[in-house]
Formats: C-alpha cells, structure tokens, sequence
C-alpha cells in the first residue's frame, strides 16, 4: 500500500470515474422500462421513492419498495453484475460500519458473547432496519442515475423551476469536469513516466502543489475563454433553451402509477405500526 | 466524508436544505452582481475545479493517502461566496451523477462541507492572516490552520447529526437511522480528521495558496473585492457561525426537537400517523445509550431539556476555547514587519 504513490492512487480514481461515466451513459441508451420513460416522471417519483425510503419503519415495507426497484432496474437491463457490486459498496460498508451497534445498542439479550458483551435483538434489529434503508435509498438513486442521460436530467432539473443559473453551471461543470481530469491524467502520467523510484513524501508534496496550482490557473483561463466565445456566439447574460415536449400518455401512466404504489406502501408502513 | 442516504431521518435532511437555501440565496446574488455575465463560465469552472481537488488523494505525513475537500482553498483564493457555490455545484453533481453522497442528503452535505466549513475556514484565515503582507508566511500558516479548523468542524457536525439520529429517531430501543450515539459518533468522525484527514486539507489548503499567490498574484491582492472588504465582515461571519453551530448541537439541529417534549398523545398522532406504542418506554430508554456520557455538573437522571441545555452550554464552552487558541496563536503572530523577501514557497 506504501509502494503506490499518490500519483498512482489518484491516477486510479480518475481511470475509474472516466469508466463509470462512460459505462453510464451506455446503459442510459439502452432500451429499457425506465429509459424509456420521460426523465421529468422518473425525477418525481424516484424523489418520492427516495423519501419515502428514508421514511419508512417496518422491515416488510422496506423488503417490498427495494423488490420492485429491483424489478424496475432489472427490467431496465441494468445488468445482474452491476446491481451486485451496487449491493457490495455502500450497503456493505454500512453492514461493517454498523456490526458493534449489535452489542452497541441497549436492549434485550439475543446471544451472549464472551467478556460479558451480548448481542441485543434492538441492535440486530437497528442494524438491519439501517441496511435495508441504505440500500434501497441506493437502488432508487441508481433507477434515476443509471437510466437516465445527464443532459436528460437537467432538461428535467429546468422544468422544475430550478434556476436557469444552476442548471447551466451543472452541465458546464459536468463538461469540464472531465477536460480537467484528461488534464491531471497527462500531469500525473507525464510524472510518473519520469520517476523510477517512490518520491519521498515531502518531494511529493511540492509537486502536488504545483499541479493544483497547473490546475486552477487553466481553470480560471478556460473559464474566461469560454465566457468570450460564448459572448461571439450571441450570448448577452441570459442564456435560453429550447421549450420541452409535452408528457405522452405511457408517461402520465407512469407518473400515476408509480406514485400510487409507492403512497401505498407508505401508507401501510404507517397503519402497521 | 459525505452522509449517504438513509443514515439521517427525513426531518434532519429537510432542515438541512432549510438551513443551506439561503445561503445558495445570498451567494448567487452576491457573484451576480460581482461577476456579471461571466457568472455561469466562471461558476462552472470553479465548480470543476473544486470536483477535481476533491479526487486528489493527498500524500499525509506517515506514508498514508487521505482525499481532501478544498472548500477552505477556494473560500480563500476566490472569496467565501464563490466557494458556497462552487463546492455546492460540485457535491450536487457528485450526488446526482456519481451517487456519492445521498440526493436526499444533498442539504446536509452542503450546509456541512460547502458553507459551514469554507465560512468557518474564511473566517479563522483572515481572523489570522489580519493585515499580514500578502506575501508572508504567516498567511500560509494562516490558510492550513484555516483548513485544518474547516474540515474538522464539519467533522464535528456530521458527527452531531449522526449521534442525534438514535436520540431523537428510534422506536422501542430500535435505531430507526444511524445507530450510533452522540459518544460513538463524535469520537468516530473528529478523531481521523483531526489527524489524517485534518493533515490532507492544511496541505492542500496551504500548498493551494503559495501557488496561486506566485502565479496568478492579482487574485490573492487587495483587488479582489471580497478580499478588499475590511474585518468586520469576516469578523460578523465567524460570530453568526458560532451562533449557528451552538444551535445546531442537538436541540436546535431540528426544528421539531423543542416542541419534541410538548406533544400530546393527539397531536403526535395527528402528526406522524400514529403513537409509538413505546413512548413511555422510549422516554425513560433515551439516556441509556450514553451510559458514559453524563455531564459532570448534572445528575444522572436529568431530563431531555437539561441534557440538551448541557449540550449547548458544552458548545458554547467549546467554542469559547477554540477562539481563545486563535486569538492568542493572532496574538503571537502580530509582530512581524513586512519581509523583504517572500520566504521561499514550498
């Protein structure tokens, strides 16, 4: 772990993010249940989805609304491999992170372990309503990221009156997200080819400063470019968009449909309690 | 460091979009005015900048790697609104694109790393750096103590939103959002950033700085407007800050958490749908987590008002310290006339 530098760990990160993007937008194009539905009716009830999974409190509600985001995600061809590693990251950080609020959490005694700790049913029970909670936060999130292309997404961020202002700096930051990153891979592949041994860590250092200072001054250049060549193209302070199409019928289906089923677990959960 | 979703409750998530809204407010009418039609250009590369830094794994003294935020950095080289904004758009896209961090959880991520910390470490560099030539070395010292405070306060506030889930959320000893108790989850958080992670942000926070000062100089002068603005501003900040972290420890974190004791039976049924059928139960369970936790100056069984009330004493205190180490280490600092030369930048 010492051996690799933070030029290669960084290096890394960034292979990985250019990856998942580029994965992402492949699967947004292909044709599935949810991608073929308006990114505004996906918007609304996948918010829904999410809040109410944040909400509810009985495990068999959270067990039903995580099956059909999974049947919703499997419809959409999301592959089988990607939901498992879904299910590896965060929820099982969550499973670890979680595991000593077993003994952690005062209540009744389940199983008693050496040392005089024991296992209380109110922990497993925190434990697994925590779990559950995560990971269909987590599957709503992913029906709404992963079938859904991002210039889709906020064309839907502006039908709902969020300001112009930040939809436009959300598509400028998501673009040049990546012309930096192409910029800090050349830095740091341009570093590493030039070094044989590990740099020490305070050589490291002086050389992390001056590619974020590299970076920021590109940064402050590229955006005054940007701005000039969007003012010779008739840009006045005010940008513009084209107006958006209306629902199709399958879309208010989907609007009614999904929302009605996600109240309705919403409903249960409270009634049963 | 982000909250994912489902480890706060939906109130903790709302009250944080509460608590950011204005912010985002004040902060894109103010680079309105100041950057004019350069807003979105200017905004969207910041905004990458700061998504960028945020990938750096960052060399810590001990051989180990840690990522850093950078808020503090873009708090100081383009002024404290810029930086709202900036590391909001950043989180957002973060969020929404990337699943990192919850959507619901969007509020709580930015009031916590894109105002508290970057306003909070605005406020401890010019607290510091006073009127300091721009070129000294007591301004970088300055900008990795400005990083170093930022972080761990926001460090200090995930850890107090996470503790008060099991308080304020949990239904007959069960924990309905993050488990853990306010004496689990502080330690938790604050003790990796104020080591490691604490480290990552001084350096970049510090390393950021010399570089921007030796290339792009103008940005760090006095031309810039919110840099030009003399201390009462910055001064106002750290105050209002203060004021809103000691009402953020547990009682005033959620708008609900005063009137939590007042409920009726009726009115909580009226309110959440249903009574807890453990109440009673519940109310007498609720300081059993912190069995180690009590304050030194209240009995053992003091009820959720005086705990509460300790809680924000405990801030107050706390936030009384931590000023006085600043103002003293300002103090030490002071006399220093103009160096001849710039120290060499590392």
């Amino acid at each position: 772990m010492s051996r690799r530098g933070f030029v290669e760990r960084t290096l890394l990160d960034l292979a990985e993010i250019i990856e998942r993007t580029v994965y992402a937008e492949q699967l947004a194009r292909r044709p599935g249940l949810l991608q073929r539905i308006d990114p505004r009716v996906k918007v609304v009830v996948l918010s829904f989805a999410i809040l109410v999974a944040a909400s509810l409190r009985s495990w068999p509600t959270q067990v039903a609304l995580l099956g059909l985001l999974g049947a919703l995600l499997l419809a959409s061809r999301i592959p089988i491999v990607v939901l498992i590693q879904l299910l590896l990251g965060l929820p099982l950080v969550t499973l670890l992170v979680a595991a000593p609020a077993l003994v952690l959490v005062p209540g009744p005694e389940l199983v008693r372990l050496p040392f005089g700790a024991s296992v209380t049913t109110t922990g497993v029970w925190s434990v697994l309503t925590l779990f559950l909670r995560v990971t269909t936060s987590i599957a709503a999130a992913t029906a709404l990221v992963l079938t859904t292309r991002w210039a889709d997404l906020l064309r839907a961020l502006r039908t709902f009156r969020v300001p112009l202002l930040f939809v436009l700096v959300f598509a400028m930051t998501y673009r040049y997200v990546f012309v930096l990153i192409e910029l800090l891979q050349d830095l740091l592949l341009a570093r590493r080819s030039r070094v044989l041994t590990p740099m020490p860590n305070g050589e490291q250092r002086r050389w992390l400063s001056s590619t974020l200072g590299v970076l920021f001054q590109r940064s402050l250049r590229t955006s005054e470019q940007v701005y000039l060549a969007m003012v010779a193209r008739g840009y006045r302070g005010e940008p513009r968009t084209l107006r958006t199409p209306t629902l199709a019928e399958t879309d208010w289906l989907a609007l009614s449909l999904g929302s009605a089923v996600i109240a309705a677990l919403w409903l249960v959960d409270l009634a049963r309690l | 460091m982000h909250i994912p979703d489902g480890y706060i409750s939906p109130a903790t998530a709302l009250a944080y979009y509460g608590a950011t809204l204005p912010f985002w407010h004040i902060s894109t009418q103010r680079l309105r005015s100041q950057l004019a039609g350069r807003t979105v250009p200017a905004l969207a590369l910041f905004s990458a900048f700061v998504f960028v830094v945020m990938m750096f794994n960052v060399p810590v003294p001990g051989g180990t790697t840690a990522h850093a935020v950078g808020s503090v950095l873009a708090a100081i080289v383009l002024g404290p609104w810029a930086a709202v904004v900036a590391t909001s758009v950043a989180l957002i896209v973060q969020a929404l694109f990337f699943g990192d961090g919850g959507i619901l959880a969007i509020g709580a991520n930015c009031f916590i790393l894109a105002v508290a910390m970057p306003l909070v470490g605005y406020g401890v560099f010019r607290l510091i750096a006073g009127r300091s030539p721009l070129e000294s070395r007591r301004r970088l010292l300055a900008a990795g103590l400005a990083g170093y405070v930022g972080i761990n306060v926001a460090a200090l506030l995930v850890g107090l939103t996470l503790g008060i889930q099991p308080l304020l959320w949990s239904e007959n000893g069960r924990a309905l959002y993050s488990p853990y108790g306010l004496d689990v989850a502080v330690p938790a958080l604050l003790i990796p950033h104020l080591t490691i992670a604490g480290a990552a942000e001084a350096i970049v926070t510090m390393a950021g700085l010399a570089l921007v000062r030796r290339l792009s100089p103008e940005l760090v002068g006095p031309s810039l407007p919110s840099a030009a603005n003399t201390s009462p501003r910055p001064r106002a900040i750290v105050l209002l800050l203060a004021a809103v972290l000691v009402l953020l420890t547990p009682l005033g974190l959620v708008a609900s958490g005063a009137a939590w004791g007042e409920w009726s039976a009726e009115e909580l049924e009226h309110l959440v749908g249903y009574v807890p059928s453990g109440l009673s139960r519940w109310e007498s369970w609720w300081p059993a987590p912190l069995p180690d936790y009590t304050f030194p100056w209240l009995p053992a069984d003091a009820g959720f008002f005086q705990q509460a009330l300790a809680y924000i004493l405990s801030a107050i205190v706390g936030i009384g310290l931590v000023s006085t180490v600043i103002l003293a280490l300002r103090l030490v600092l002071r006399p220093r006339p103009p160096a001849d030369h710039p120290p060499a930048t590392p």
